[in-house]
């Protein structure tokens, strides 16, 4: 999988330095005016003894589409699950460093991470609609976060299927179950679910790896809408992917980032060996 | 192309054909299976020629005639009917909430240190004999009730008939709490499992979304298991409704349906286990077949209520486990 360098599997394989903070490089990585909304440095990760990350130093530009690429194992996923500390669930698994979230860590044991949870939502590789009807499934994130009468919901539920250009399809069939629709519509109504608790930062873990070609340009057109009122951040594998929506890419490898910067610039003239590697598949 | 190198070597022999292969399994796959249907349906029969005698002098009034009285040869099944259904609601509505909250601990809560000695446990629990249940019952658990329990519910609840009447120990709400005991460690292992194969990105979703623990376990994973959930329940409710020993130990054995949960009563099986011995007369028999065809028809009948119960919820809510 990782066996990728032609030196001898003995010697650690990249002969790339790897900067402590990644390459920001090209003009348009100056796209991005403001603060980060999101600013990782030194960021390690366990899983149990085994380390996953290894010093990850990143800036999430607000209202930009960040993609976040590498060979399976890399630990893109890893990072992701970091934002939402959804990795929090499993007992052996640690994160230590600095996540800064419009500037407050929110590895600090102090986050609230119900509120952490609204404010940084998350679509996964795989569907995940609630057993329960698509209206209660948009619903659902709204009750346990806001109290809205019932004109209200029905409002904000439209308003978040709408968003994630789903009402035409489903308004007629509100009441039927979320699992009934088809596998990108699925994703859709997942998307609904997450934009409809108004959150500042969409996570989405290869959220087309499990749905069809058209079904996946359709969730990349949203994205792209998406991206006015959030700021998103996917993880893909799919090269082209990266380079259709995102305005900034990051290329991980064994755990470190190796190279970010404005997307097109990594796709076309990329600092690194690695990265070229990777882009053009001769690996990964 | 290369030649072959294999086609050059002799072929080995080769096995006779067995077209009868697969048929002949299925015969038998579908014989074994089959054999449910037959059985249930000879007891079915059997029961109903049993209680012919029963059936032709009481009719459907049986069902709702509370006298029992071997002498005269007056029979009706409603104490024990009422008892049934009674002391099986109290044991449902202790064990199941407990059942779930126990799963939903060893589940997503306990650390595997505490999960794995209580998971073994329960089902250690699950395989103590009904009649050890029925005799601590009797000499531990009925004089406690009798102390302690009785005469807490009379001086809280007493202005209830259902808490009316002298602190005996044994009765309908004893027996209702020993079933309850009995069925705990079924429910809870069952749950547990079908809490465990909810998939752990559906959880993640739920806790992705801002939930705490206990909204991710009602909304989401109890939802997507709840065709295991209600499987868990039923398994629990057939143990209940048939439970025999140990409702005898303790519920009093009395034919009169009473106001009082403190009151001795009786419930289908446990008339059967008490009088089936004595019953020389002909009639006397054919009324206790028909307690026993009544059971029947009440176990069949929850069955195909919750069938229903599920086809409604997952008609809105979607197929999970």
């Amino acid at each position: 999988m990782n066996a990728t360098s032609p030196e001898s599997p003995l010697t650690p394989p990249p002969a790339v330095p790897r900067p402590h903070v990644a390459v920001r490089s090209g003009p348009a990585a100056a796209d991005a005016d403001g603060p980060p909304k999101i600013s990782v440095r030194g960021l390690d990760f366990h899983y149990g003894k085994q380390q996953a990350l290894f010093g990850n130093d990143l800036d999430i530009a607000a209202n930009r589409v960040t993609a976040v690429i590498g060979p399976s194992g890399c630990g893109k996923s890893t990072h992701l699950r970091v934002y939402n500390r959804i990795y929090q669930l499993y007992r052996d698994q640690r994160a230590s460093g600095e996540v800064l979230l419009d500037g407050v860590n929110l590895l600090s044991p102090a986050t609230d991470l119900i509120e952490l949870r609204r404010r940084v939502g998350m679509i996964f590789q795989k569907p995940t609609p609630f057993p329960m009807s698509i209206y209660e499934n948009v619903a659902y994130g709204l009750k346990l976060h806001y109290r809205l009468g019932k004109g209200e919901m029905a409002e904000a539920v439209e308003r978040a299927l709408r968003g994630a250009a789903l009402w035409d399809e489903v308004k007629d069939a509100l009441d039927r179950p979320g699992t009934a629709l088809s596998g990108g519509q699925q994703q859709r109504l997942c998307i609904a679910r997450a934009i409809a608790v108004r959150p500042e930062v969409l996570l989405m873990d290869e959220p087309t790896s499990a749905i069809d070609p058209v079904a996946t340009a359709k969730i990349e057109d949203l994205i792209e809408e998406l991206k006015r009122d959030f700021t998103i951040v996917v993880v893909t594998h799919n090269m082209q992917q990266a380079a259709r929506v995102s305005d900034f890419t990051a290329f991980f490898f064994e755990g470190r980032i190796v190279e970010f910067g404005a997307t097109r610039q990594i796709f076309t003239k990329p600092v690194h060996r690695q990265t070229e590697d990777y882009i053009t598949g001769r690996f990964g | 192309m290369t030649t072959n190198r294999h086609a050059t070597a002799a072929e080995p022999e080769r096995r006779h054909p067995r077209p009868w292969g697969d048929p002949l399994f299925r015969g038998l796959a579908a014989a074994a299976a089959g054999l449910f249907l037959l059985l249930t349906a000879a007891v079915f029969v059997e029961l109903v020629r049993g209680s012919e005698l029963s059936l032709a002098k009481f009719g459907f009034s049986f069902l709702w005639r509370e006298a029992w009285n071997p002498v005269t040869g007056d029979f009706g099944a409603l104490s024990s009917i009422a008892g049934t259904l009674i002391s099986t609601l109290i044991a449902m509505a202790l064990a199941v909430p407990l059942s779930l909250v126990i799963a939903l601990f060893l589940v997503e809560l306990a650390p595997p240190a505490v999960a794995k000695p209580v998971g073994a446990a329960i089902e250690l629990l699950a395989a103590v004999p009904s009649i050890i249940y029925g005799m601590w019952g009797l000499f531990v658990f009925a004089p406690f009730m009798a102390d302690h329990v009785q005469p807490f519910l009379s001086a809280r609840l007493g202005f209830l008939p259902l808490f009316q009447g002298p602190p005996m120990g044994i009765g309908m709400l004893t027996a209702g709490i020993i079933l309850a005991l009995m069925i705990l460690p079924f429910i809870t292992s069952v749950m547990r499992d079908v809490l465990k194969m909810v998939p752990p990105v559906v959880k993640e979703a739920g806790y992705g979304m801002g939930s705490t623990v206990w909204e991710v376990a009602r909304q989401v994973t109890v939802r997507y298991g709840a065709r295991g959930m209600a499987g868990a329940c039923l398994l629990g409710l057939g143990r209940a409704v048939g439970e025999t020993m140990a409702v005898t130990f303790v519920i009093g054995n009395n034919h009169r349906l009473g106001a009082s949960l403190f009151d001795a009563g009786n419930t289908i099986a446990s008339a059967l286990a008490n009088e089936f011995a004595e019953a020389a007369d002909p009639l006397y028999l054919s009324a206790l077949v028909e307690l026993g065809l009544v059971l029947f028809l009440i176990t069949f009948a929850i069955q195909g209520l919750t069938h229903v119960w599920i086809r409604r919820l997952e008609r809105s809510a979607g197929r999970g486990l």
